[in-house]
């Protein structure tokens, strides 16, 4: 978000309540206050200390599925009299397993076939650099970065340009960002619903304009446009979806414990022994009957009508979000407050509102509770079973284009230990449920509603 | 083809609305500037939105990963292969 001039930390502000023959020094050194974009290496204003934080994480679904954790490691260091910078390291490793795909019961209703047999254990590395300029009416911002899966290779950068107007009262932002991404699937021949592995590329241009302003001592509003444009190969490589016409059988009886069969092959080796030896015997024996297309992958789509995701290669996003912040001296607390509107060529339009408020209950610590209301339209080529393949050739039945609404509860606490050092814990629980979409009732399925639960510690600690 | 225009209308339309919101709130309430030593305010650590920037950008990534559509808040982040 645009960011506004104003002044130092806590500790300096008593300075500021009148002009004094220092306002033209302050003024140089004006910090700016964070907005809404404030992440790592984005401060707003030029740091004079260099500092190092640490973060650790826990995501937590239940019932199996994915479990995260996430390190990261951060230290800004100042530059010269208008140039400061930052390094980020990020290490996640996550477990567990993740819904690949629905079938339908005899009753026609669906169920859920978890990540059979290919249960992920994976670790992405990121990192992270950003430089920052401060001018007097302008400041600048360039970071870079990469981020490596098993699966998945991520190079991004961004520039980010803020504009001060009106004695600072206003700002206007302009940021572009650059995404090029690598994404393929790790190919298991043991595990019966994955795909050959397929390298593919995957590109994304935003593109953002923002603007601040300032309404009165203790209240500013914020507004962020931006256009995102994502192309390339945009679908998830081990989604599927089930659809009745392309399969041998249209329903599956869960009492079958199918997901407990897949595993069982799985386990055995079976597939695996099917691909690697059997093929092989039928290809000697019978020649060109045999060809590459009969393996346990097309053996599976036959049967049981196991499509590949397939989502169209173009998606364009437009995403507003207007925020108001607004501080109350009598309780020194403030109020926290954004609404963002997403509308995209996909379908997937929605609505979120994020509250919170911080409150300063003595010297050492702040608490801030919030709360999060989040509600989206289905994609207009999902659907949690399909009978035929639309004729557009789309479809997916990825729990995350259905319609759905999540609601979380956040805390956070911010314990000061020495004028030098910070701690911070947060805690969010995390409701996502069909039923929670707001005024609609889209394409989406109870058997996708979960639970989260994110834990997380960190220090700040000012180095020299 | 029907639904990117139908997109682009729809969003900028809303779009408009807040930004309209915006620079009314804007205009309405701030006759005159505010002065540089009248805005301690704004430098409490309350009144930062996200104090943290490794746990908002922690959060922004949780998100992203889990929901249909991501951000608007800020650019500077990279994909994934979340599942």
């Amino acid at each position: 978000m645009a960011a506004i001039k104003t002044f130092s930390p806590d500790a300096k502000t008593s300075l500021l309540n009148k002009p004094s023959n220092g306002l033209a020094k302050l003024s140089t050194a004006a910090l700016a206050l964070p907005g809404m974009a404030a992440q790592a290496g984005e401060n707003g204003y030029l740091i004079e200390e260099t500092t190092a934080r640490y973060h650790h994480a826990t995501y937590t679904e239940p019932d199996g599925r994915m479990e995260i954790t996430v390190d990261q490691v951060y230290a800004e260091f100042p530059i010269n009299g208008y140039l400061d910078g930052s390094v980020t390291l990020i290490r996640d490793v996550s477990t567990g397993a993740s819904p690949v795909i629905n079938f339908r019961e005899l009753n026609g209703e669906p169920y859920q076939i978890l990540e059979a047999g290919a249960s992920i254990e994976d670790t992405r590395d990121s990192f992270e650099s950003s430089l920052n300029y401060y001018g007097d009416n302008l400041d600048a911002n360039l970071k870079l970065g990469t981020s490596t899966e098993d699966d998945y290779k991520s190079k991004y950068a961004s520039m980010n340009f803020t504009q001060y107007f009106n004695q600072k009262n206003t700002t206007v932002n302009f940021a572009l960002g650059y995404n090029t991404d690598d994404v393929w699937n790790v190919y298991d021949p043991a595990v019966l619903l994955l795909e050959p592995t397929e390298f593919n590329k995957r590109r994304k241009r935003d593109y953002l304009v923002g603007f601040s302003q300032l309404l009165d001592q203790n209240s500013l509003v914020q507004f962020n446009l931006t256009y995102s444009h994502s192309f390339g190969s945009l679908s998830d490589p081990y989604k599927k979806s089930q659809v009745a016409d392309e399969g041998l059988i249209d329903a599956i009886p869960s009492q079958l414990g199918l997901e407990s069969l897949l595993n069982v092959l799985n386990g055995s080796g079976f597939s695996e022994v099917f691909n690697n030896v059997i093929l092989d015997l039928l290809d000697e024996s019978f020649g060109e009957l045999v060809n590459d297309e009969i393996d346990i992958v097309y053996l599976m789509r036959e049967l049981t009508g196991a499509i590949k995701d397939n989502r169209p290669d173009d998606r364009r996003q437009l995403i507003s979000v207007l925020g108001y912040s607004r501080y109350f001296p009598g309780t020194n607390s403030a109020l926290h407050a954004d609404y963002r509107y997403v509308d995209d060529n996909w379908g997937t339009y929605s609505h979120t509102i994020n509250t919170t408020w911080r409150k300063r209950l003595n010297d050492d610590w702040i608490v801030s509770p919030g709360i999060r209301y989040y509600t989206q339209h289905s994609a207009h080529f999902y659907d949690v079973l399909f009978d035929t393949i639309p004729d557009d050739g789309y479809i997916s039945s990825d729990y995350r284009l259905a319609g759905y609404g999540t609601l979380s509860y956040k805390l956070e606490l911010r314990y000061r230990a020495t004028d030098k050092v910070n701690f911070y814990v947060n805690a969010e629980r995390y409701y996502r449920k069909h039923a929670l979409e707001f005024n609609g009732s889209s394409k989406g399925h109870p058997i996708d509603d979960y639970t989260n639960s994110v834990f997380s510690i960190s220090v700040d600690g000012v180095l020299f | 083809m029907n639904f990117q225009i139908g997109f682009t209308r729809t969003a900028l339309t809303k779009s408009c609305i807040l930004l309209l919101a915006a620079l009314i709130s804007a205009c309405s309430f701030n006759p005159e500037p505010v002065k540089p030593w009248q805005r301690g305010n704004f430098a409490k650590e309350v009144m930062k939105q996200k104090p943290h920037g490794l746990q908002a950008g922690f959060e922004e990534h949780a998100y992203s990963s889990k929901e249909g559509t991501a951000g608007g808040y800020g650019l500077g982040a990279g994909g994934c292969g979340c599942n």
